[in-house]
Formats: C-alpha cells, sequence, structure tokens
C-alpha cells in the first residue's frame, strides 16, 4: 500500500531529522539544529495527513514549522549562542541517560509486541477534517476550550511580566 | 530476555530484518490508525508531489552548481570580511533584544488563537442551523474571545506593544 | 448544558480577570491592597459553597456537565472547599509578601486565582482533556508564580528547571494518554472503567497509564519524580511555594485518586507492589535527605516529599478508609504548611537566605511566630493531639488493616515509621533553633498585620480541630471517597 510506505518513509524521516536536532555530528551551531528541527515538524505534519488529522497537520506547519520556529531563532540570536564547543560528556549522566532510555524503549517493543493489533476496537471512521474537528471542539469538548483561553491569558501575562524590560 | 540470545553476530541482523518485516507491518493497525477509507488523502498527493519538486529543484540546483561550476581559490585573507582596511573585531552577529521575543511570543499566542477561530467559522453556519447548539457557538467563542481580550488590554496598557519604551 | 454547575470556577475565573483589569487602572499604591479584596471574596465564595449544599445532602448538587467531563460530587465539593481555603490564605501571605515584589504585584494576586482556577478544575476533571487542561493551566501559571522575582537568580533557576522537568513530564503524560486512547478509545474516566477491564493484559494500555502516572506523580513529587522539589521549593517566593506545596500536590492527589480508583479501578487492583514500594521509597528519600539542609524552605521541600510518601499510603491502601484518611491529611496538611511558610516569609523578610540560624531569638521578637512554627512542626512531625498525629494515624490505619492481603503492607508500615521517626530530628531541629539558639541577629519584635494574624490564628485553630475533633471532616472525606467508588452518575 502506498499509505503505508510513506508512513514508513515519513516516520523514518522524522528520527532521522530529530536525531539531527539534537546530535548532528557534521554540526554544532544551534541555528542548523533549529533548521533540522523544521524539518522534523514537517515530516510530522505529512504523517498527521496520514492519519487524516488534515487539520492538525496545517496547524502543524503554520503554528509549530512557522510561528514557534521563529520564536526559536530569536532565542538563539537573543542568546547569541558561539558554535557550542564540545561539552565533556560526564560519564554517570551517558550511562543513566542509555540505562534509563534504553529500558523504556524496551518496555515499549517489548508491550508492543505482546499486543495483537486484533483485540482493539473497530476502526474508527476518517474523521479529521476541519468541520469534524470543530463540531467536537465546540460541543464534547468546548470546556477544555474555554480553560485554553484562560492558560492563553495566562500565558500572555507572564510572557509580558518575566520579559518587559521596565514593567510599570 | 527476548534479545539475549541472538544479540551475537549477523543472525541478530537477518532475524532484525525479519522482525521488522513481521512486526512493524502491522504497527500501525495496532492503533487503529490504517483500515480507514481514504477519501481525502488523495487529494494530498498534489502537496505530496509539490514537496517532492521542491526538494528536487533546490537540491538538484545545489549538485548542478557543485558539479558544473568553478571552485574558486579562497583564502582565509579572502574570506574575511572588508572594513576600510582595517582588521575586523568581534563576531558578525550581535545579541538581539529581548523585545523581539516578546513580540514573537505573543504571536504566537494570538496565532493559536486565531487558529481555534479556523474549525469555529468552519461549523459556525452547520451549527447555527442545528437547534440544539444553536445558542452554543457565538457565546462559546465570545467568552473565549474576552477572556484573551482582556490579555489583549493588558498587553496593551503594560505597552508590550510599545517598540519605544 | 448544565452551566449552574460551574459557577464556582465561573466566578473564580471572573475575579481573576477582575484583578488582572483592576490593576490596569488602579493607581500602584493601593495596588497593595487587592490582594485583600480578591482573599476577602475567596471567603466569601467558601462560605457560600459551605452554605450552599451541606455535606448530608450532597446529592443535592450533583451532576455532570460537559458529556460527563466535568463531575460535581462529594470527592471534587471537597477538595473545591480545600483549594478555596488554601488560596484565600496564600493570597493574604501574598499581600505581606508584596513589598518584595518589584513590578506586578497584582498580577501576582490574579495568578495565584488562576492557578486555583486550574486547580477547582482538576477537582472536577472526569476525562482525559480536562484532567491535561486543567494540569497545564496549574502548572504554567506555577512556571510564572516560580520565577516571578525575576531579579533574584534563584528565582529564575527555579523557574526554569520547573519548566523544563515539568514540560517533559507534561509529554509523558500526554504520550500516555494517546496510548490509552489509542487502545480503548474512552477518553471518559466513567466509560474508560467500564472497559478497561478488558484491557489488563493489553500491555500498550499498561504502558501508557504507567506514563499517565509518571506525570501525575510528578505533580505530587513521588520518588523518581522528586528531582524539581527542592530547588523550586527554595527559589520560588514564599506564597507560591506555599501554594505549590498544598495545592498543586493536593491537585495532583485529586487526579490520581479519581485516575486510579474511577477510570482503571482494575488495573488499580493489581498494582499494590507499585504503589508500595514508591510510597515507602519516597517515605525514606524525602525523610533522609531532609537532615542535611540548614535552607528552611529547601528543608521543607523535602519534607513535602516524604509527605506525599505519607499521602500515597492511604493511596496504596486502595480501600475507602486509605482514601479518606488522604483527604483527611491534606487537610491538615493545609493548616500546617501554610502556617510555616507564613512564619518562614514574616521572619525571613528582611534576610537574603531562609536559613535556619535566622530563626534565632524568634520566641523574643515573636512569641506568637514562635509557637506557630513550632505548632506546625510538631503537627508536621505527627506528634499528639495536633492535626498531622491523627492524619498519620489514620494513614497508618488503613495500611495495617491492609496487611493480611498482603504482607508488604506491615513492611510498608513500618518504613512508614521509621521516617516518622527520622523526620523526628530535623523537625526539632527547627524548634532548637528557635528557643535555643544564643546569638540572635536582631531582637527587634515583628509586625503583623490584622489580616495575617486572623489567617496564623485560623490556622493554629485548623490544626488543633482537626487533631482533637476530627469527626466533621472525618465524615466529610469518607463521604467525600464515596463518589470514587459508586461513580453511578448518569451522564447527561
Amino acid at each position: 500500500m502506498a499509505t503505508d510506505i510513506l508512513f514508513y518513509v515519513l516516520a523514518a524521516l522524522t528520527l532521522i531529522f530529530g536525531a539531527l536536532v539534537v546530535a548532528n555530528p557534521f554540526s554544532r551551531n544551534p541555528v542548523t539544529s533549529a533548521m533540522f528541527l523544521v524539518l522534523t515538524i514537517i515530516s510530522m505534519a505529512g504523517l498527521f495527513v496520514l492519519l487524516h488529522a488534515f487539520f492538525l497537520a496545517a496547524v502543524q506547519v503554520l503554528v509549530y514549522a512557522g510561528a514557534v520556529m521563529v520564536l526559536f531563532l530569536f532565542v538563539i540570536m537573543l542568546l547569541d549562542l558561539k558554535e557550542e564547543e564540545r561539552r565533556k560528556i560526564k560519564l554517570t549522566g551517558l550511562v543513566a541517560g542509555v540505562v534509563s532510555v534504553g529500558a523504556i524503549v524496551a518496555i515499549f517493543v517489548r508491550s508492543l509486541l505482546a499486543t495483537k493489533p486484533s483485540e482493539n476496537l473497530p476502526a474508527p471512521t476518517a474523521v479529521g477534517d476541519t468541520a469534524t474537528l470543530g463540531k467536537m471542539l465546540f460541543t464534547n469538548y468546548l470546556l477544555p476550550f474555554e480553560i485554553v483561553s484562560i492558560l492563553l491569558l495566562v500565558a500572555m501575562v507572564g510572557v509580558i511580566l518575566l520579559s518587559k524590560k521596565d514593567l510599570k | 530476555m527476548l534479545f539475549a540470545s541472538e544479540l551475537c553476530g549477523a543472525r541478530f541482523l537477518l532475524s532484525s530484518l525479519n522482525w521488522i518485516e513481521l512486526k512493524l507491518a502491522p504497527l500501525p493497525q495496532v492503533f487503529n490508525l490504517c483500515v480507514m477509507q481514504d477519501t481525502q488523502l488523495p487529494q494530498y498527493i498534489a502537496v505530496l508531489m509539490l514537496f517532492v519538486l521542491a526538494v528536487a529543484a533546490t537540491g538538484g540546483m545545489i549538485v548542478m552548481s557543485m558539479m558544473l561550476g568553478k571552485k574558486g581559490r579562497g583564502s582565509k585573507i579572502k574570506d574575511t570580511a572588508y572594513e576600510c582596511g582595517m582588521l575586523p573585531i568581534g563576531e558578525g552577529s550581535t545579541r538581539l533584544s529581548v523585545k523581539f521575543y516578546l513580540v514573537a511570543m505573543l504571536f504566537i499566542l494570538f496565532d493559536i488563537e486565531v487558529v481555534f477561530m479556523y474549525p469555529w467559522a468552519v461549523v459556525y453556519k452547520s451549527m447555527l442551523a442545528d437547534e440544539a447548539t444553536r445558542n452554543l457557538i457565538l457565546g462559546s467563542m465570545i467568552s473565549f474571545l474576552g477572556i484573551l481580550f482582556v490579555g489583549y488590554l493588558y498587553a496593551v496598557k503594560k505597552r508590550a506593544f510599545d517598540w519605544k519604551s | 448544558m448544565n452551566l449552574s454547575l460551574m459557577s464556582l470556577e465561573i466566578s473564580v475565573v471572573a475575579l481573576g480577570l477582575v484583578v488582572l483589569l483592576a490593576d490596569l487602572w488602579l493607581p500602584a499604591e493601593r495596588r497593595r491592597a487587592l490582594g485583600y479584596v480578591a482573599a476577602a471574596a475567596l471567603g466569601l465564595l467558601l462560605l457560600q459553597n459551605l452554605s450552599g449544599c451541606c455535606s448530608c445532602c450532597v446529592a443535592g448538587g450533583d451532576g455532570t456537565a460537559f458529556g460527563g467531563m466535568f463531575v460535581q460530587d462529594g470527592l471534587s465539593v471537597f477538595f473545591k472547599r480545600f483549594f478555596l481555603l488554601a488560596g484565600a490564605l496564600v493570597l493574604v501571605l501574598a499581600v505581606e509578601f508584596s513589598d518584595r515584589i518589584a513590578t506586578g504585584v497584582s498580577e501576582y494576586y490574579s495568578l495565584i486565582i488562576f492557578a486555583l482556577a486550574g486547580m477547582l478544575f482538576a477537582a472536577s476533571a472526569n476525562d482525559f482533556a480536562m484532567l491535561f487542561v486543567s494540569i497545564e493551566l496549574i502548572t504554567i501559571t506555577f512556571y510564572i508564580l516560580t520565577s516571578f522575582t525575576r531579579g533574584k537568580v534563584a528565582a529564575l533557576e527555579a523557574g526554569v528547571k520547573y519548566l523544563i522537568l515539568g514540560a517533559l513530564s507534561s509529554a509523558f503524560m500526554v504520550y500516555g494518554i494517546a496510548l490509552v486512547w489509542g487502545t480503548t478509545g474512552k477518553f471518559n474516566f466513567n466509560e474508560l472503567a467500564q472497559v478497561a477491564g478488558n484491557f489488563t493484559d493489553n500491555k500498550v494500555f499498561l504502558f501508557g497509564v504507567v506514563f499517565i502516572l509518571a506525570g501525575l506523580g510528578f505533580k505530587i513529587a513521588a520518588f523518581p519524580f522528586q528531582m524539581w522539589t527542592p530547588d523550586v521549593y527554595q527559589g520560588a517566593p514564599t506564597p507560591t511555594t506555599a501554594f505549590l506545596a498544598v495545592g498543586s500536590k493536593a491537585a495532583g492527589f485529586v487526579l490520581l485518586l479519581r485516575f486510579l480508583f474511577t477510570a482503571i479501578p482494575s488495573v488499580t487492583a493489581h498494582w499494590d507492589k507499585l504503589l508500595i514500594i514508591i510510597s515507602g521509597i519516597t517515605i525514606l528519600y524525602g525523610n533522609l535527605c531532609a537532615i542535611p539542609q540548614r535552607n528552611l524552605k529547601r528543608l521543607l521541600g523535602y519534607s513535602s516529599i516524604a509527605h506525599a510518601g505519607y499521602l500515597l499510603l492511604g493511596v496504596a491502601a486502595m480501600t475507602s478508609a486509605g482514601q479518606s484518611a488522604v483527604l483527611y491529611y491534606l487537610s491538615g496538611y493545609l493548616f500546617t504548611t501554610l502556617a510555616a511558610f507564613t512564619v518562614i516569609a514574616l521572619v525571613m523578610r528582611h534576610l537574603d537566605s531562609e536559613d535556619i540560624a535566622g530563626l534565632a531569638g524568634l520566641n523574643q521578637r515573636s512569641p506568637l511566630l514562635a509557637a506557630t512554627l513550632t505548632l506546625a512542626m510538631v503537627s508536621l512531625a505527627g506528634i499528639p493531639p495536633l492535626a498531622g498525629f491523627f492524619g498519620k494515624f489514620l494513614l497508618l490505619k488503613a495500611v495495617i488493616e491492609q496487611g493480611a492481603v498482603n504482607h508488604g503492607y506491615y513492611c510498608l508500615a513500618f518504613t512508614a515509621l521509621v521516617g516518622v521517626v527520622i523526620s523526628l530530628y530535623y523537625y526539632f531541629g527547627v524548634i532548637r533553633a528557635i528557643y535555643w539558639s544564643k546569638d540572635a541577629a536582631s531582637r527587634e519584635p515583628i509586625l503583623i498585620s490584622t489580616p495575617m494574624r486572623v489567617a496564623i490564628v485560623g490556622c493554629i485553630a485548623g490544626i488543633f480541630w482537626l487533631g482533637v475533633a476530627p469527626g466533621a471532616v472525618l465524615r466529610l472525606a469518607e463521604s467525600a471517597v464515596n463518589a470514587l467508588h459508586c461513580p453511578g452518575l448518569a451522564l447527561n
């Protein structure tokens, strides 16, 4: 199936680009990392399209690849990071990280193997377009939607409080 | 352990390839993902084609210019910035003011607000026609925007949009 | 749509908006008193809530709204009163603290109120969407409240640490929710409870549940997820720390209780070992790490980890006796912790750090504060006849009752007792610093404003009341946890 192939291609791209964000062997430049993050986000948008979450895919590109990445770049320039020098990685930290990540991955793989696909519910119908999403959002999920507005307000107040130079 | 016996030699490689074929193929179905009829998906083929074309065009240009173009001979002196004969001091990039961050952050917050308005606008007409949801649809967006309007007022009064202060 | 159920939440959000707007037009010198107005408003809401529906006729105000997403039952009413009381007391404390906040005093008040609104929503959350959104409202507000004194490096460091670890834990939780939804297709807790029994063998489902527990464990500062606690407690402004210790922790517990016992009771029943181990390690870790601490807020941070462990005793017991003990213990913890942080905020006002040595001579400077802090420490240590003792007694009783089922419970009870004995050492170190230290840095008496005095006396009264006459609150707690076990409310 074409969608299956696309799924694996996009998933692989997401993983590769994601790895390049944090551990790029060719460049330690934070801006390069940020650009790879854009690529990660775009391949994830492709995965969302395959999941029929079309609106989410568009938002992913608009908000994350567009707006949030601009913010990332601003912050990088704000901090004026030079090519980050290669830090010495502490052995204990490395071992702890490898062990914990390895454990999580191992448990996850084992649990995936132990789960038969058939024991799941019947597949949901292909919904994910904007109209269906809107209907869900403004009937079933109305309350979380309203709370999100408080959340945005809090974030707005917070960002002004914490970064405005001379606040009255 | 599952892998303990297989961890050695080429057998591991072979079995892992085998494993990918066997186990990974039904992976999407574990999460009920893939078994839907594709009604809208084909519309996105055009997007995919455009994406592939864009990558091919830009990548092709870089590769072609590398193959066809003549490499200039660079030297360290040649690469330094020209500053009227003076030796350049310091880095080319400077620190940005924190004001940029403030504006970008506020932009994102209002951007997300608009993102929520988009599905609202799409369903507005149909939900208005429905008796059950008629009173809900306008009120929900008004209260959403009302709360955020307080944030807007706050930003204006605190001169968050004022570049000079 | 049943909006009248949510009148409390709507009023609290409206109060926050009014405070935020009032800031814009009030002259700067009158903003400080806004905190008293807000605290009084919260007190009025609490009184109205108390008189509106008494404990015995909980059924009157019950119901669900938004398709079963928002549930109003005994448990949520109990926790809502708890949060309102905590919010009002913290606001009074914040007014006292406000001279140390350079800019944005009224924003501080309104952010506290918004965090409170998040806690109120958390108390009623019966759905993963609500769980996530309310937790995020609480946590994101606390990121800002933590680094509010932005001129201080310690506060900024605490804020950044809390932000990064909090974002990580949220990511784990969202991933867990996605896995649970992916396997069961249910978002609502009651609906999930109906099908969860079929999924007790589904490893992917269990994996998701573990991740959700990790996210909630971060909120309550249980053992493997406790790293942030001491630094954040130490660096944050004192009212923030107080609210974090009481409100955020209680919100984590109400969500944990609802998730474990309403949404996935059939899974929880198999997980006694996990809960026993986490609870035991949390108690030991918190108490052992608290011993060498010299900073009072950091000490209380470690002590709050230990108390999360004690509270988990009641969760691990998995009986309604244990759950009502959790609620009871939290009520005692509310008064005790707020009293302790109030004293810290008042005494350490002119000091840079909150070192225990700063308490020297407190007995002469202000006998009331000395007595308050002593009572708070004694109650936290769990000595009769104060609130902490009776709460610990109830928790241990619930655990030991379960010992017949699984002998691990006896070990857990023993661990908790060991923890209590360890904790005596450092709590009494604090008391020793108050009464028996030689060199007092300052001898000037500490002035306490009238509202602050009322709040302190209220806290002391609460500590004694819960210790001596536990009947009323215990009955409330018992009727509250009934809601967990018979979620028979029809979905409307």
